[in-house]
């Protein structure tokens, strides 16, 4: 036997490894291949490979585990309990870059499923070297490390809080400096991921000066990274006042009204929820939002899209109309009751119009001028239609009656109340009736046309028990009339006056 | 005596005068007295009735007096009184108008400002037709954008479908598939095939991928035939390498690119420029020399440091007077006492005065 002879086998050896696991890398990106391999025993063929003396076969062999870690929780679980976690972390800060992207995507894997799996692959230490990955000079293991932590992050708050600790912010704001798109893209994912559990966390990405960073992205060309850019920041907009301010003291409005305007649908939602986050906060916020014409753009969003992507724009328009009067007025001149009124009657999905029902809500509720521009939209059918309705879902029934009791103590405005009164339920009823208890007395041509409309009448008809609030908005009414117009409409009258020619004695 | 005899010659005549005259004074007595009567109740009358008329005067007078000084005293109370009234007025109306203002002033500021809300909402609007517009804008752009990308997109994959298929051009003879005899242009197409070149190195990619793509080919292909080297052999550079050296375009350095002299010939230039559109060899001055001659002599309003003056606009009362405009000071001519000027500047214990 030779020298070479020899060597052969293990060359051989070596070349079958190889063959091995790239086979099941390979068959591990198919779906239905799955639960085949799952079954041969995979995981306790690839576990040894990982320690594998040749960094090729390690690398796809850790390639392989990931993909088959990212199908479903059960094997990103049998990865967890194969011990393989603290192998893989171990050799995150040994290896070469191409096995630290493969270990990173491992991880990043098992993580994505639960808290749970995402809290043991923190026990085993891998914050702190993927932390240490982000430093590494290759962009494609950044991008792998920051995948990774986002996914940690991304569950809980403590979990986001253990990727903080780790110091993994400052280093995730110098990725977004990066030049290359995927990685500002991922990296700018992460931080979103980080800044969406608590005010806290929030203020700590806020402090390493990430807003600035995010800021000047919003008008990049790439639809992708615009996408994580906008919910990144909407997510740290979300928590408070100071950090809302934070996010527009960057300037990004109203340079991002311009995204609503893009082709790509989730930058136009992630952009929209953007400045429904901002919105939300105080009077002064949506006041500057107003001022820079936000609500219009909001608007055209609105008309533009359908479904679940104006969304944000309906809240949006609802939070802006709640904080003042004088805001509502301004959603009412940017033609927002139109739009919203339009959803509520064009969109299918309950929570679309739930939403679009309490927008309507807030804007109708402050004064009667408000409570008319709403109503002359021809909403209050609606609405009452939407409460009534037997399918609707409890959330769209609640809000739809909250907006028409909103509404309707406000409104002063008879023609849109006369058609509740036909077909309102009773506790409806009671605040129509209530509206006109207090406008007829001072209004005469009002009451003139109550009656030929036939409103008195249906008034009579109402079955209302003595002493409740109706029967006195009832009686309020009644006294605007006189006595014969009143009888006259009564529903017993024409038997009382055939029941008076009885007793009527002709004299003869 | 004669004249007594002379008197008593004229006795009888005497006594008959008497008689005479006391006859006459009988006959008269009574006329006399009611004259007398008459007379005297004429004199009294006129003598009381003047003091009557005396007595009314005086009382005139007095009344007269009493009542102009009663009629003034009346007459300043009801003129006081009037002022009064005028003043109230006027201060009831001044303080309704100063109320107005101010109730106007503090509804329009913390309550409601009905125009300022309609001119905000106007302005609202209007920005809402820029920010509609601008938005408009963008997206057509962006569309354009789009469409230009598609177009290029659509050009090169002709382009690339025209370099696999560049035999079906047609030649004098025989037209190609794209070229039809019987249409009245050649489509699109011909005359990409006609503009495409194929770069040897690609030529010979597209004959390796379609020896791939087609795998009965591989089977059959012979042995002998390897393909053609990427590179030729020997130690050359890569051939797209030395052709893009080959093509380089010429890019002399920037001192190279410019004329050695250039700096004394466009000096000349200029200089011969400028002489030939001088209108005057004088120099022109805009504004007369002579006039820097004369010493400045500053106003005493702009000389004084304090500006504008308050007085009127921010005060009416005469504060402390600017010192320049007050001349010197009043000097004493008494030096000072020393001790006095310590007055309150140097420390001195409590126990001090109380000892």
């Amino acid at each position: 036997m030779s020298q070479r002879q020899v060597l052969q086998v293990f060359e051989q050896y070596q070349k079958s490894r190889t063959a091995f696991v790239q086979t099941v890398a390979e068959l591990a990106t198919r779906p239905q291949n799955i639960e085949t391999l799952q079954n041969a025993g995979v995981m306790a063929l690839l576990r040894p490979l990982l320690l594998d003396v040749v960094p090729t076969i390690q690398q796809t062999a850790a390639l392989a585990l990931g993909r088959l870690a990212n199908y479903n929780d059960i094997l990103a679980e049998a990865v967890v309990k194969g011990d393989i976690l603290p192998q893989l972390v171990y050799s995150l800060s040994e290896q070469n870059r191409f096995y630290k992207k493969a270990a990173a995507f491992v991880l990043r894997a098992v993580a994505k499923h639960s808290p749970q799996l995402a809290q043991s692959v923190v026990d085993c230490g891998a914050l702190d070297s993927l932390v240490i990955c982000l430093e590494e000079f290759d962009p494609t293991v950044k991008e792998a490390a920051a995948w990774a932590l986002g996914y940690i992050a991304r569950h809980n708050a403590d979990l986001a809080q253990a990727v903080v600790d780790a110091g993994a912010v400052p280093l995730l704001v110098l990725c977004i400096q990066e030049p290359e798109i995927a990685l500002k893209r991922i990296a700018a994912s992460s931080i979103s991921d980080l800044a969406k559990h608590s005010p806290e966390l929030a203020q700590t990405v806020v402090d390493a000066g990430a807003i600035a960073h995010l800021a000047q992205m919003i008008l990049n060309p790439d639809a992708k990274l615009k996408r994580q850019v906008f919910s990144a920041l909407s997510q740290i907009a979300k928590h408070s006042v100071d950090l809302a301010e934070m996010v527009v003291e960057a300037e990004i409005f109203p340079a991002s009204f311009a995204c609503l305007k893009d082709n790509d649908e989730y930058v136009k939602k992630n952009c929209a929820t953007l400045i429904r986050e901002v919105a939300k906060h105080t009077p002064e916020l949506a006041q500057l939002l107003v001022n820079a014409g936000g609500v219009a753009a909001i608007v055209d969003f609105i008309g533009e899209n359908k479904g679940n992507i104006r969304l944000p724009g309906v809240m949006m328009l609802g939070y802006v109309g709640a904080h003042t009067e004088n805001l509502a007025m301004a959603v009412i001149v940017s033609k927002g009751v139109v739009q919203l009124a339009l959803t509520l009657s064009e969109e299918k999905e309950d929570h679309l119009k739930a939403a679009s029902a309490w927008a309507l809500g807030q804007i109708g509720r402050h004064t009667p001028e408000h409570a008319k521009a709403v109503s002359l939209t021809n909403v209050l059918p609606k609405l009452l239609e939407c409460y009534l309705r037997a399918e609707s879902s409890e959330d769209l029934q609640q809000k739809s009656k909250k907006a028409l009791k909103n509404i309707l103590q406000k409104c002063v405005y008879l023609p849109a109340l006369e058609p509740l009164l036909h077909d309102a339920p009773a506790n409806i009823l009671k605040h129509v009736v209530a509206q006109f208890s207090k406008v007829l007395p001072h209004d005469p041509k009002a009451r003139r046309l109550f009656v030929t409309s036939g409103g008195l009448k249906k008034i009579q008809e109402i079955k209302a028990e003595d002493g409740s609030p109706l029967a006195e908005y009832i009686n309020t009414i009644n006294n605007c009339y006189p006595e014969e117009i009143v009888k006259y409409y009564s529903p017993g009258y024409s038997e009382q006056l055939l029941d008076r020619i009885e007793q009527y004695q002709p004299q003869a | 005596m004669a004249r007594i005899i002379e008197l008593m010659k004229q006795v009888p005549s005497i006594i008959d005068e008497i008689y005479e005259n006391s006859r006459k004074a009988d006959q008269f007595r009574e006329i006399e007295n009611q004259a007398a009567t008459k007379i005297q109740g004429w004199y009294r009358g006129l003598k009381v009735r003047s003091y009557i008329k005396y007595l009314d005067k005086n009382a005139t007078m007095i009344q007269k007096l009493w009542l102009g000084y009663k009629g003034r005293k009346n007459y300043r109370k009801k003129l006081e009184e009037r002022v009064k009234q005028m003043r109230l007025k006027f201060y009831n109306q001044n303080a309704i108008l100063i109320q107005k203002i101010w109730r106007g002033y503090y509804s329009r500021k913390y309550v409601f400002n009905y125009y300022k809300r309609k001119a905000y909402l106007q302005a609202i609007e209007h920005k809402n037709e820029i920010v509609l517009a601008e938005l408009r804008e963008y997206k057509e752009y962006m569309e354009r954008q789009e469409e230009e990308r598609k177009n290029i997109e659509k050009y090169k994959r002709l382009e690339q479908e025209a370099k696999k298929n560049h035999y079906l051009i047609s030649t004098k003879q025989i037209p190609g598939v794209f070229n039809s005899p019987y249409k009245p242009a050649p489509t699109e197409m011909e005359y990409i095939l006609r503009n495409v070149k194929l770069d040897p190195a690609e030529k010979h990619d597209l004959y390796v991928k379609s020896l791939k793509a087609n795998k009965f080919d591989s089977i059959t292909l012979p042995n002998y035939l390897p393909p053609l080297p990427n590179k030729p052999q020997g130690p050359f550079r890569d051939p797209l390498d030395v052709r893009k050296q080959r093509y380089r375009p010429f890019s002399p350095t920037l001192r190279v690119e410019n004329d050695f002299e250039g700096l004394e010939k466009s000096r000349k230039e200029m200089k011969a420029k400028e002489w030939a559109e001088r209108v005057h060899d004088d120099i022109f001055y805009p504004i007369d020399k002579t006039i820097y001659k004369k010493p400045y002599q500053p106003l005493l309003v702009s000389k004084s440091k304090f500006g504008a003056l308050d007085y009127g606009t921010k005060h009416f009362r005469e504060e402390s007077k600017p010192e320049e405009w007050q001349g010197d000071r009043f000097k004493s001519l008494v030096p000072p006492i020393a001790e006095f000027n310590k007055l309150n500047k140097t420390y001195v214990e409590a126990h001090y005065y109380l000892s």
